[in-house]
This record gives C-alpha cells, structure tokens and sequence, in this order.
C-alpha cells in the first residue's frame, strides 16, 4: 500500500472517532438558550467554581503524591525501592467510586474513625454539635481521585526522570547545588512536557467523573451535564456546557504551550542514572511516604472490599459474576487491540508522509478523551442512531426485513465508545515509542526494496514491541474501570462488571457487590503489574 | 617541577570499584596550581572513574583526595559533591536545554541577579559566546554549547576544572580553536584542570602535563614529549602512534642490531645488558627511503595524507611503516628502495 | 492485512442478531433489577416468555427517542410517575387496551388515555427520631421549615425523583413563591449537606446526625430485614406527614408499552402479568410497597405501619410543575 493509501485510511479512522465530538458541537448550536441561561443565572457559576476548584485541587494532590515517589524511585535507594517501583502502580486497578465510598464508610460519622477519636475526646454528640471534618465535599472528593488518578503522572514522571540522564544532576551538584536544589532547579523543571501531559490526563479524568463526585454531593460541571439532559431534557444545553468544558481545557493547554515558549526540554542525555543512596530518616522517610500513598490507593481499600464480601458472602451471585467478568474482560481486550492497531497505524502514516496534516489524525483523535463519559455516551449514540435509522429505513425500502439496531443494540456501541474514549492513552504511548525508532532504519529498508507493509511488520512492529503491549495493557484497564458510558450504552441484558458494582454503590450497599469490585481490581492488577515491569525494562 | 608547595589536586593510592568490580587500583596523581593534566587512555582504563572520584561522585575504597591540602575523600569519608568546589565538564555539554545561555551560565553564581549577570556576561565574553545570552542550547552547534558549558563551569570559581572528553562531539575543524581557546581562559584564571581522553592529539594540544592510564594505574606520566619519546610501556608506545616492532639483540657497545638493517645508529647508547630478546620500537618518521634499483625493500602500498606520505614497504620477511614530509614527488609501488634508520634514542621493550 | 482480517472478526461477533427465535419481551427499566427480577422470573416460568431487562438510573427516554422506531423496547418500569409522564408525553409509548388491566387498576393509577399505568405506590414518609421529636402525628411536610427544626433536617439531593415529586406537588398547593420560601427555610434547617439516599439519612438519625428526614415508606420495611440496618429502623418512627390537613403525598412506579413495542402480544401479556394478583402480591411482599391492584392487600408488616390519607391530588397535576420544582431547587442552590 503506498503512502497515499496509507493516508485515506488514517484519515478515515480518525474521521469515525471524532464524529461524536461533531455531532456535539453540531448539537450544541441547536436552540435552547432558555435552560441555559437559567442555569447560567443560577447554579453553573457555582458548579464552575465547585469545578475549578475539584480539578486544581486533584492536579495538586496528584502532583503531591507522584513527583516526589517518582523521583524517589528513580534516582535514589532506600529499603523497599524495588517493590515499591511497582506497587505504587496499584491504586491504578481501583475504581475511584469504590474508593470513595470505602473512605466515606470509614470517616463517616457513625464511622470506626470517628467513633475511635469520640471515645477517646469524649466529644458531644448532641445533634448539631457534631464539628468533625466532614468528608463529602471537595477536597474530599480531590483527594480520592487524587488517590487512584496519580499512578498516571507517577509512570510517566518516572520515565521522565530516567530519561534525564546523569550528567545534568552531576553538573548541578558541581555547581554547588544540593540534591534537593538539583531536584528543584533541574529535574523537576525538566519534566515539564511530561508532567504535562500527566496532568492533563488526570485532570480529564478528574473533570469526566461522575460517580465520585456524586457520591460526595459534590456538584460539578458534570453533574449540570447530567441535570441539563436526563433531568431537564435539554440535550442542545448539555452539550453547550460539554463545549464549555472542552473549551476550558483547550485554554489551559494553550496557556501552558504560550507559557512555555521556545524553552526545549527533550533532550536525551547519556549517562547510566547514579542513585542517590538515602540513609537515616531521609531513607525511612521515603519509605514511609511511598507505604503511604499503597496503602490509601490500595491496600485499605483492598482489605475493606474483602472484608465486606466476607461479611455478606454473597458468593450466590458467582455465576452471573462469571459471565460478567468474561463480557468485560473480552470488551476491554476487543478495545484495546484497536485502539493500539489504530495507534500504529496513525503514528506509522505520520511517518512515511511527508505532509506535515499527517499528524493531524491522531491528534483529532486524541481529543476526545477531554470528554467526560457522560458526554461521550451520548456523542456516540447521535451518529450511530442516526446512520441505523437510515440505513433500517434504506433496507425496508429495498424491501428486505430492517435489521434492526445492529450498532446501537449491541456492544458495538460499547466497544466504539471506549475506542474513542482511550484512543488518545495508545496514541500517546505509540508515538512516543516510534519516535525513537531511528529513521536511518526506514531509509536502510527502503533502498533494499520494501514495501510500506514490510516496512511496519517486519521493523517497526518489533521493536516497538514494548509499547504495543503498554498500550494494550493501559487502555485495557481503563475499559475494565469505565462506567458512565457503559451504563448508557450497553445492550440488553448486559452487564460490564463496573455497572454491576454500580448498581450497589448508588444504592450505598457496595456490600453486596463487593466480591464484584474486588474481581474489577484484579482484572486491573495483573495487566498493572506487567506495565510495570515493561516500564522497567525500556527503561 | 612541582613541588609540594604548588600541588593543587593530590590523589593518593586511591581504589575505586564500580558496580562491584574493582577500576582503580591505587592510583596515584598530583597536578600543580594552573597545571591542565590530561589523563590519557583507552576505553576501561579507567580515567573517568577517576575523574567522578575526584568530583566526589564515586566513593573511595582506599587511599585519600587532597585539595589544596584539605582531604575531599577517603575510605572513610566523603565530602559532598556540591561542596568541593570541583566543576565537570561532560562531553554531552549537559546544558540546561530548558535554560538561556545566560541563565545556564548564572546557574551556580550565588549572589544577587545583577552581580550574577554581570559575571556571566563576561565570562561568556571570554569564550567569545557574548551574543548568545538569550539563545536555547537546543540553538546551538556543539563547540557553541561546550563553550558555554566551559564559563558556565567557571562561573562558580572552581578550584579544579575536570573534563570528560569534552571536544569529542566537536566538529574537527573547530576542535584546535576551541582547545586553544579554553586553554588560555583557563589560564587567564590559574585553575587548574583535570582533562580525559583518548585522542593524543587533544592531549598533545591541550594539556601541559599528560598521564597515561592503564588496568586503573598511571603507568607513565610527564611532558608530552617525554611519553612519546620515552614510554616506559609497550602499550603506550603503541598509543602515541602507529609504530614499527623490531627483533633485535643488543651488542657489546651499545647499539642495536637487527636482520635486514643491520646496525641501528643511536642517540643515547643503550644501558641495556647484551641480551638477545628485546625488541625496538621504530616510528613511522624515524625511518627514510632512497629510491634505489638494486636496494632491498619494495614499496608494496602507499597513502598520501596531506602533510605526510604513508609507505608500506617489504624488506625481506618485515613489513615496515615508512612516513615521509610529502612533496609531489613519490615513489612508485613496486619500486625498490633502500631503508635507513634516523639516530635517535631507542626504545627498547622486552619480547612477550 | 492484519487490520481487515480483525475487523472482519469484530463485525461478525459483534453484529449479533437483535431477535432471538424464541418468544421474548424487552423491558427498558428506570427500577433496579434486583427488584423487579423476581417477578418477571416467575413471569417467564408461567408464560415461557423470556425477558430481557436493560437498567438505567437515567437517559432511558432519550434512549428511546432516539432509537426510534427501531428500537427494541417493549415495555418500560419507571421509579416514579415524573419518568412515566414524560415519555408518554414525549410520544414514546402507545396505548395498551388490554381490558384486564382497568380490572386490575383502578382508575385514578391509569391513564385515560390508556398509555401508562401505575403498579404499585410509595408515599413519601417522615422518618423521625423516636426520642426527639414530639407530636409527630401532626407533623407537616411544610414543618421542616419552621425554626424549630434548625438543624436537624437530613434530605438526600433536592433533585432526586422522589423529592422532585414532593416539590412539584408543594408548587401545586402552595404556589411558586411559598414553596421557593419553604425551600429557603429548608435548605437552611439543614443539619448536612443533601447526600446519600434515603436510609442513609435514617442511619444519619440513629447516629444523633439530625432528627427527621425524608424518605419513601417501603425502606423501612427493608431496613427492618436487614441485619446491619436494622438499628437505624429501631431508632426511628414512620410517620405519615399532613395528616392533618391534605394527606402524604405519594407517587407511583408504573409501566408503560413502548411506542414501537416490536413484541405487542408478549407485551400485553406482561403488563397484565404485573398488575395480576399474583406479581401484585409480589410487590407488596417483597418490595413492600401498596399494591394498586385493589384485591391485594399490603404485607403485614406494611399494614403494621398504620393506615394513611394520601395527598387526593392528581398525580398528572403534580406533574405539570415538575420543571418548576428544579427551577426552584437551582434559585435556592439547595444541593449546594
């Protein structure tokens, strides 16, 4: 296939993926001003400000928790480091509402925390006395999602810092800096892009959630999405306000990329990394913080999940568990593999064009991981309702039997959905990879005579290996976690294993499904395991 | 002469191991104030491990680093980098790309901005990068950013320089400008400098004193012309520059003898006792050709480079390197010739 | 190439058929499977029909309008009357004459029009602490307004079916401008912000958090049964506000035929099914609710709680001020 053929097809892929932005933008310049500007009178400034401040406050947690465990990990050794690489991962496999709702039980009033610290300060518990912090609010919120959002940064700070080299770190100090000026001055700037593009995504994720910030009455941008078109009916005012969200997000971007300039800061430097070896309190310190964040990720909830199923033994539900699980993990694995297929073959054609709009497919697919799921559920129903419809009215005028809703009514739906939700997570990760591959390679295959096709299999598919099986592996727990699309979209009679465990969580009685949600842990863990252990040895 | 007074930098038997296997085997060094040492070797000998040692990057097993009398290292003791007061130079520049050149070099200066730009300015003034203050490294050739790294290093007033082939990732034709250079701002400012590579013209060009290393030892160390004159090791004869290895015996009254060109006229007599198992080590230039019909050699090959032409020339069972000043004139392959030796101070090893 | 082959693979399993060959009937429900399961298993047992059931909390009408008349649903079980008004409104269901069903369903839980139904009704109670409160036979929704009651209010989120209901039917009495002053009071007697659902803010009673929420009657009969819940029950009384003046309000969960119901026989058969005393009795035992079915009577525990005068207000009147009721809840900020 030559390079023209190469480009239609990229082109036409990612043409399918943004359709569902299209159709909410094309969707949201319908009239309907009049719930607009009644929200806008009313709620929206309030849900902005609940907004704004949920999202900087995730970023800053987030930042809190993964730069420094990142940097700890790795330039430097203290007892614990090896495991710690890895299990500081973990908290990715949790779903944030499972861990919402576990922290809620736990500092609730009626709570073992609160009722431990009432017994010991003998506190009044009269009504209306009680002061203690509560935690359904934002900050609480933040730090939940904080909590299972920061291994995202954390991976990607790592690889940052590792990539750094020594050299930089060794002139600082020569200069008269200490480590921790030297962490200050030079590594951290450095990985700017890269912390970036971590945030960027947390914050996506942070902005899209529905389920936790219900959960903790917080009242978001995506909660006025929710209300605009399942309460009020509205969907031309739900869109707006999607649009709305998309905007903010393209001009924090923007901001930053003015803000940075003509700074360049990727440069890679040689030098094997010498580690800093921690002794004393700073060594026990470090140690302390990563038990820390895998504890709060991870563990706690980990132990709480298997004491509510031990407590309900619902293990009647195993069979239809079953089922369950093997639904998700099929769907999760069928995303995937396209998304990281379609990752290839947009970095490939990228490659080979000399066009410089070659790169624009993949970025116009990547955009749409700013969209919340909600909002994307309903993005993705618009076309494809509409292309059934007509093709159903087109095959009953052909008099033949209409087929009925062979897209909408099945997992297609689903499987488009994610795609479109998490192609961004596997074009990141295969562009990255395929930009180290070195281009004399392309020009050696070439002169012997290869074909385009030849060229992607036999070179370049091996040795981005390691990132093929990143991009799987990432999009493959994000689709196991994902819930608000799936509520919306999936067929009959079908369940993904995180609707299931909804079901019980809104009706605050994750007891039941707790055996569920451990399973949606492990489902995550094994595939967080191996990506780290990839990560590594790139690295 | 150094004398104890002037020593700057002073390495002591030190050993260093890296990644549990051992580099440095007490190895022992001094360099004077204002002195630019260069520590010569192959890849493994370990010069950069000394270097980092130096830096206070590697711990010591054995042995002590003294600065101007003060201990830096020790087996038991370890001041920090950041304290020593010790600028590195890498060979990958390690600018700050996300840094102006300006602001790379104003890193270190610990004073108020304005004392801190003035200084920069005119330590880039002296390595001739004064228009380049608001520039990115990522903007810059390679000899630009080592030039900048070079006032950079200086900014903060080291007390020693060290440099790790710092002009291997220079283009050719700007390597002998950019050496000359930084020697003479080094100069300007008495720091002395530690400075590794592998390439003995860098070292011929840029250092006052060279060491050559070997297996973590210094195995010779001195001026450039007593290394290439008078090595005390095969392995650095071989290292100052391709050379012609001889059998030959020594006789009674001091010189050499070899088959094929007899007796070899020598400089300095040899104080070697008559032995029979030794072999001479004869540059390229210390032999001359005289096109000659009946003579005994053939010139097999030849290269012509420049400034000198290259002969591969066939006498009896040797083959011998033969380089003479070029001119337009050459002598045929396939031509006899006959072969003298120069008179020169031999060098003289024992047959392996 | 790799890419044809697998999307050859992915379209060919995933394209599956939308019709079964058996009989079957497709339920798009607003009310969680777990409640409605057991009925419509014993459904399929009777009739051999198979049912499917696809559960969403929201966007089940915009599913549907969007669909079109392709879309597979046959029947659709709403939570509370506001959902089933709407997609009757929106032209989403169609009439379903079955003559059974006005045996089954007395007239003023059906339809004129003879497109939706109510199944069973909840009424919207007040859980009040045993101990704290006093008079509480005469307790009044328009009473968690009174300075008496400051901080000591537990509600879940204003915008809640249920309390969207009880908003809309406070607008139908009192008029707009009352009942935003009433939201007002409210919002400020608050002892937390709306959270959770309506046992939670019976457990916030039990913990001494407030003392009087909200919340649908059938819950306290569930707290009962279960084992961790029961305390908060124990803690508390099920009173049936306005007995004094126009009685509880109440709403429905009901069912209505979809508009392009693919499966109209399968479907009738259903709807009579639920409305039938055996699904009816289903209801009241399991879910504990009032059964509409006037031959049915409520579980003996539900009867235990007392007999009620509910609000005689059309559920249809109510239902024209729903948009109201989230106007005001957005002017008053009450979840915030």
């Amino acid at each position: 296939m030559n390079n023209k053929k190469w480009l239609i097809l990229a082109w036409a892929t990612s043409f399918c993926l943004i359709l569902p932005a299209l159709f909410l933008l094309a969707q949201s310049f319908a009239p309907d001003t009049e719930l607009f500007d009644h929200l806008w009178e009313t709620v929206l400034p309030d849900y902005i400000v609940n907004t704004l401040q949920l999202v900087s406050l995730v970023l800053i947690f987030s930042a809190l928790f993964a730069i420094p465990v990142a940097w700890l990990v790795a330039m430097c050794d203290f007892p614990g480091k090896r495991y710690f690489q890895w299990l500081l991962m973990l908290p990715l496999a949790m779903p944030a509402y499972v861990v919402a709702y576990v922290y809620t039980d736990l500092f609730d009033f009626a709570g073992p925390i609160q009722r431990v610290l009432r017994a010991l300060f003998q506190w009044d518990v009269a009504v209306g006395q009680h002061w203690f912090f509560e935690i359904r609010n934002v900050p609480g919120a933040a730090v939940m999602l904080a909590l299972v959002l920061y291994p995202y940064l954390y991976l990607i700070a790592r690889t940052a810092f590792l990539e750094q080299g020594a050299h930089l770190l060794q002139v600082s100090r020569s200069l008269g800096q200490s480590p921790w000026q030297s962490f200050k001055r030079v590594a951290v700037p450095l990985c700017r892009p890269a912390i970036v593009v971590g945030l960027v995504f947390i914050g996506a994720e942070a902005l899209g959630d529905f389920a936790t910030v219900h959960y903790f009455a917080v009242n978001t941008l995506t909660t006025a999405v929710y209300d605009s078109w399942l309460g009020h009916g509205s969907l031309s005012a739900a869109a707006k306000i999607s649009i709305l969200m998309l905007i903010g997000v393209m001009a924090i971007l923007a901001v930053e990329r003015w803000q940075r300039g003509r700074q360049r800061y990727y440069h890679k430097y040689t030098g094997q990394t010498a580690l800093f070896h921690l002794s004393g309190w700073q060594a026990k310190g470090a140690s302390a913080y990563c038990a820390l964040l895998v504890f709060a990720g991870f563990i706690l909830p980990a132990l709480i999940l298997l004491s509510y199923t031990l407590k309900s033994m619902s293990f009647n539900t195993d069979s239809q568990l079953g089922v369950v699980l093997l639904q998700t993990a099929w769907l999760a694995i069928l995303a995937a593999v396209i998304t990281t297929a379609l990752a290839i073959i947009f970095s490939f054609t990228n490659r080979i064009s000399r066009q410089a709009s070659a790169a624009l497919p993949s970025k116009l697919s990547s955009m749409s991981y700013m969209m919340p799921s909600t909002v994307l559920a309903i993005a993705v129903l618009i076309p494809m309702t509409l292309f059934e419809i007509t093709l159903n009215d087109l095959w009953v005028w052909l008099g033949f039997d209409a087929p009925g809703l062979f897209l909408s009514g099945t997992v297609f739906a689903l499987v488009f959905a994610f795609v479109v939700r998490f192609q961004a997570v596997a074009n990141g990760t295969i562009e990255s990879s395929f930009l180290a591959v070195s281009p004399s390679l392309d020009m050696a295959a070439k002169s012997m005579g290869k074909s385009n096709q030849q060229l992607l299999f036999s070179i370049h598919i091996p040795l981005i290996r390691k990132s093929i099986s990143t991009a799987v592996l990432l999009v493959f727990i994000e689709c196991m976690k994902e819930l608000p699309a799936a509520l919306l979209l999936r067929p009959f009679n079908f369940d993904t294993l995180a609707t299931y465990v909804y079901q019980y969580v809104s009706d605050e009685q994750l007891e039941q499904a707790a055996f569920a949600a451990i399973l949606i842990v492990l489902a995550g863990l094994y595939p967080v395991i191996r990506l780290t252990q990839t990560g590594e040895r790139t690295t | 002469m150094t004398t104890d007074s002037n020593i700057a930098l002073q390495l002591d038997h030190i050993s260093v191991s890296y990644q549990q296997k051992p580099v440095l085997d007490m190895l022992s060094l001094r360099i004077a104030d204002n002195e630019i040492m260069c520590l010569l070797g192959q890849s493994g000998s370990g010069k950069t491990t000394a270097l980092k040692a130096i830096a206070g990057l590697l711990p010591l097993l054995h042995g002590e680093i003294r600065l101007n009398g003060e201990v830096l290292s020790s087996a038991k003791h370890c001041v920090m980098p950041e304290q020593r007061g010790i600028s590195i130079i890498f060979q990958d520049f390690a600018l700050f790309p996300h840094m102006t050149v300006l602001e790379n070099v104003c890193f270190g200066i610990k004073a108020s901005a304005q004392v801190a730009n003035e200084k920069a300015k005119a330590l880039l003034a002296l390595v001739k990068m004064s228009d380049y203050g608001p520039v990115y490294p990522s903007e810059l050739s390679g000899g630009q950013q080592q030039r900048v790294a070079i006032a950079r290093a200086l900014a903060t007033d080291p007390k020693v320089l060290l440099l790790d082939e710092p002009f291997s990732n220079v283009d050719h034709h700007l390597k002998e400008q950019l050496m000359l250079d930084i020697r003479k701002v080094l100069k300007q400012h008495h720091t002395p400098a530690i400075f590794v590579t592998h390439s003995k013209e860098e070292a011929f060009t840029f250092a006052d004193k060279l060491a050559f290393m070997e297996s973590g030892k210094v195995i010779q160390e001195g001026i450039a012309e007593s290394l290439y004159f008078q090595p005390s090791s095969a392995s650095l004869a071989e290292s100052m520059g391709e050379g012609n290895w001889l059998k030959v015996e020594v006789t009674e009254d001091g010189l050499t003898k070899c088959p094929y060109l007899g007796t070899l006229p020598t400089s300095v007599p040899n104080d070697q006792q008559y032995s029979s198992t030794l072999r001479q080590f004869i540059r390229p230039n210390q032999l001359v050709l005289e096109a000659n019909p009946t003579g005994n050699a053939e010139v097999i090959e030849q290269t012509f480079n420049g400034e000198s032409r290259y002969y591969f020339v066939r006498l009896g069972k040797i083959e011998l390197r033969v380089s003479t000043v070029s001119n337009n004139v050459s002598l045929p392959n396939g031509s006899l010739v006959d072969v003298t030796v120069l008179s020169h101070r031999a060098i003289l090893f024992e047959r392996t | 190439m790799k890419k044809s082959g697998l999307t050859a693979v992915v379209l060919s399993i995933l394209v599956s058929p939308v019709y079964a060959a058996d009989k079957e009937v497709n339920i798009y429900s607003y009310r969680q499977p777990f409640l409605i399961e057991p009925i419509t298993e014993e459904f399929t047992k009777e009739t051999g029909i198979k049912v499917n059931i696809l559960y969403s909390k929201k966007g089940i009408a915009e599913k549907l309008s969007r669909e079109g008349k392709y879309s597979p649903a046959d029947v659709v079980l709403t939570s509370d009357f506001n959902r089933l008004l709407e997609i009757t409104k929106k032209g989403l269901t169609q009439a379903n004459q079955d003559v059974v069903l006005t045996e089954t369903i007395p007239t003023q839980y059906r339809d004129d029009n003879r497109h939706w139904f109510a199944l069973t009704t909840r009424a919207r109670a007040m859980y009040v602490s045993r101990d704290r409160v006093s008079d509480q036979q005469s307790l009044t929704y328009e009473q968690l307004g009174s300075p008496d009651f400051k901080g000591r209010v537990c509600i879940r989120s204003g915008k809640h079916p249920y309390n969207i209901s009880l908003i809309a039917s406070m607008v139908a009495h009192h008029g707009e401008a009352e009942t935003k002053a009433w939201l007002t009071k409210l919002k400020g007697n608050l002892a937390r912000k709306p959270q959770g659902n309506d046992r939670g803010q019976v457990k916030a009673i039990q913990e001494g958090v407030c003392d009087i929420s909200l919340g649908n009657s059938y819950y306290f009969g569930k707290m009962l049964n279960n084992e961790e819940q029961k305390p908060w029950a124990a803690a508390v009384n099920l009173v049936f506000p306005n007995q004094i003046d126009r009685g509880t309000h109440v709403n429905i969960s009901g069912m209505a035929m979809a508009m392009h119901a693919p499966n109209r026989a399968e479907a009738e058969q259903l709807m009579a099914y639920l409305s039938s005393d055996k699904a009816q009795v289903l209801y009241a035992q399991m879910n504990m609710e009032y059964p509409v079915n006037p031959a049915v009577e409520p579980s003996e525990m539900v009867k235990s709680w007392g007999e009620f005068e509910a609000d005689a207000l059309p559920l249809t009147e109510t239902a024209k001020h729903r948009q109201t009721a989230y106007r005001l809840l957005d002017e008053v900020k009450f979840d915030l």
